[in-house]
């Protein structure tokens, strides 16, 4: 063992207080960084992975959503486009033309795992004396499992009822409890943009954990829908199902090129979400950090005690011949062991944590719905809590060393009388 | 007899204010010196320019008759740690380490491993009367005792000489007879010694005093004065 290493371990370990003290500041920080970040991140990959599972990775729309002048502005300005009063807009073209060959096109590509048509529209569904608007969509069972995960979400697995009785409807399990349906069987009126009423029959509820489409959406038969909506052979929406998720932009970019049509990736169908999630990590990066920065002053002010209270030992260190920068290594050793076991310390801890918000189990109800925490336990916030603990401690003893290694013993031994 | 340390013309400076005027001295071997003089005259400021431990305004250190460069930090450490001890008015014992190895400290550096420092250390603290107290802490020692492992601290690395500045201003009259019988004993066994100190009675008991006034020195080796 060097006598650095002695030195350091026998004034560190004899002041056991202060090094636990500092220690614990460590630990809180790694563990508060790993803990915030598996359920911060937990919650957006859930959020993220349900949320693309349910509405496709790309959807191929007659049009953007949004309004039209949004292009003239961005192109042009904000001045360019006025309102209009009195016009009526004109009858805007709302189906997908040929879809099936795109349905082909697209299933070839090796890029795409499956490709299924919708019909959606707006309605009002009915039941006893409740009335909901509800955002109804049409599909086909089968080519619908080659798109999406839409199997998963049901509790009684019939998505096949809408073949066999085409009179049957699907419904998101918070519209069904807004209702007040608690099982399948019930017959519910749907009111269709033109008046028309259509009785059916609930054969199942679909429940994504996401709130906002379970309590809005229907889903019928593709020609159950088409004559609701009197659309007879139409269909306004492609779902794209992809083999990378992360290809979705670009594909979308050369389905709108080759089909004219509007492919909006899930990146651009969640930007909101995905912005807000951004927001979401600077704060918890920047509260972790605020934490790591207290427990690196923590060690800071130890070490500046410490220097100030150890002048003594520093000169005599020097003169019985230890130079600088061995009197720097001493006490940068010293904060480095302490971020060190800090951060040891602090994975334990933070795994600890994460242990327990695991076996937590309550309601959560929010933009989504979980027993208890989601979270991503990936070791990869160990291993960064961990390099950052020891970074921070470093630099937090640096500063104190090196001014302990400039210190001029005779001014120390002149002044100690 | 040989010179083990030698200042030629030191002069030192602090601002404007003159502290060492142009001080040549030279230890020999087997050599008992003490350095008296009022206070405030430069006694300390000598030793620690003699010592390495601060750099002359000019004026030359040599050390076993080689020059010392005083920029050379890594040098000045080297022979601080091989070839001179220092004992001061305060202990300056480090707090956290038994006897022991505040003793041991020193030879760590100088590359000793640690069974055969920690032995010595033992026949240090022995020789030194602390026989069976190795392992205590500072705060378990009276001054004298204190003073005894500072000492043999300063003997850890079998030095050439040892500085000693006012060893006993800090002791009562029966610790600090014990201290300088120290030294005499160490004297004795060929170690040189260089001591600063106050007291006349002590400094009569040494081999050579010089007498420090405004930065010189007035008394010459031969004219030790009797107070
Ligand atoms: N940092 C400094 N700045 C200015 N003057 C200083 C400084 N250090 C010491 N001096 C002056 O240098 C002179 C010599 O000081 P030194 O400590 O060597 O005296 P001394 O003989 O050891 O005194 P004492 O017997 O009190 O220990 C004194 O006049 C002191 O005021
Ligand atoms: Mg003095």
């Amino acid at each position: 063992m060097s006598p650095i290493v002695f030195i350091a371990l026998k004034l560190l370990t004899e002041r056991k207080r202060q090094a636990l003290v500092s220690t614990l500041g460590v630990a809180i920080g790694v563990a508060a960084f790993i803990s915030m970040s598996a359920v911060m991140n937990g919650f957006q990959l859930y959020f993220i992975r349900q949320a693309i599972d349910i509405n496709a990775h790309i959807t191929l729309r007659v049009q953007e959503e949004d309004d039209e002048g949004r292009i003239l502005r961005a192109a042009y300005g904000d001045g360019v486009v006025a309102d209009v009063l009195g016009s009526r807009p004109k009858e805007l073209k709302d189906k997908i033309i040929g879809y099936n060959n795109f349905l082909r096109q697209y299933t070839a590509d090796p890029r795409v795992m499956g490709i299924a048509p919708h019909l959606t529209g707006e309605g009002i569904i009915n039941y006893g004396t409740k009335d909901r608007g509800v955002s109804m969509i049409g599909v086909d069972p089968a080519l619908e499992r080659t798109a999406s995960v839409v199997d998963d979400y049901l509790e009684h697995k019939n998505l096949d009822k809408l073949v066999t009785d085409r009179n049957s409807v699907i419904l998101g399990s918070e519209l069904a409890r807004d209702l007040g349906i608690k099982e399948i069987g019930k017959k519910i009126t749907i009111v269709s943009p033109t008046g028309g009423l259509y009785t059916l029959e609930v054969a199942d509820f679909f429940d994504s954990g996401i709130t906002s489409i379970d309590k809005t959406r229907v889903y019928f038969n593709m020609r159950t829908l088409q004559a609701i909506l009197d659309k007879p052979n139409q269909v306004n929406e492609l779902i794209v199902k992809l083999h990378d998720v992360d290809d979705a932009e670009n594909i979308a970019l050369e389905m709108s090129r080759d089909t004219g049509y509007y492919a909006e990736s899930w990146q651009r169908a969640f930007r909101n979400f995905l912005q807000i999630f951004k927001m979401q990590n600077m704060i918890t990066f920047m509260i972790v950090f605020a934490i790591l920065i207290v427990s690196a002053f923590g060690i800071f002010n130890i070490m500046m005690m410490t220097v100030l209270e150890k002048k003594k030992d520093i000169a005599i260190l020097k003169a019985i011949g230890y130079e600088d920068r061995e009197i720097t290594r001493i006490f940068v050793l010293q904060g480095i062991l302490v971020g060190f076991v800090g951060a040891l310390l602090g994975c334990l801890f933070g795994y600890l944590i994460q242990e327990w918000l695991a076996s937590l189990q309550f309601d959560i109800v929010g933009i989504i719905r979980t027993k208890g925490f989601v979270l991503d336990r990936s070791p990869s916030y160990f291993v960064y809590g961990f390099l950052f603990a020891m970074l921070f401690s470093f630099l937090a003893s640096f500063y104190p060393s090196w001014r302990a290694s400039k210190l001029f013993p005779v001014d120390i031994f002149r002044s100690s009388v | 007899m040989s010179v083990i340390l030698e200042g030629r013309d030191l002069r030192k400076s602090i601002g404007d204010n003159p502290i060492l005027n142009g001080i040549s001295i030279a230890v020999e071997k087997g050599d008992f010196t003490s350095i008296v003089g009022s206070s405030g005259s430069g006694k300390s400021s000598l030793m620690y320019v003699l010592g390495l431990l601060d750099s002359p305004t000019s004026g030359e250190v040599y050390v076993d008759g080689r020059k010392v460069d005083f920029t050379d930090s890594k040098s000045l450490s080297d022979i601080r740690n091989r070839k001179i001890g220092f004992v001061f008015q305060f202990h300056y014992l480090i707090a956290e380490l038994t006897a022991s190895e505040n003793v041991i400290v020193p030879m760590l550096k100088h590359g000793i491993k640690r069974p055969e420092a920690k032995d010595r250390s033992f026949a240090l603290l022995s020789e030194l009367g602390l026989k069976g107290k190795e392992g205590r802490k500072p705060y378990q020692l009276s001054g004298g005792e204190q003073q005894r492992v500072a000492i043999a601290r300063a003997l850890a690395n079998d030095p050439e000489i040892v500085m000693a500045d006012e060893p006993t201003g800090n002791l009562d009259s029966k610790n600090s007879a014990l201290v300088m019988d120290v030294f005499l004993e160490l004297n004795e066994k060929g170690r040189a010694i260089l001591m600063i100190t106050h007291e006349p009675e002590l400094a009569e008991r040494t081999k050579k005093v010089h007498e420090i006034k405004d930065g010189l020195i007035i008394g010459g080796e031969e004219a030790a004065p009797g107070g």
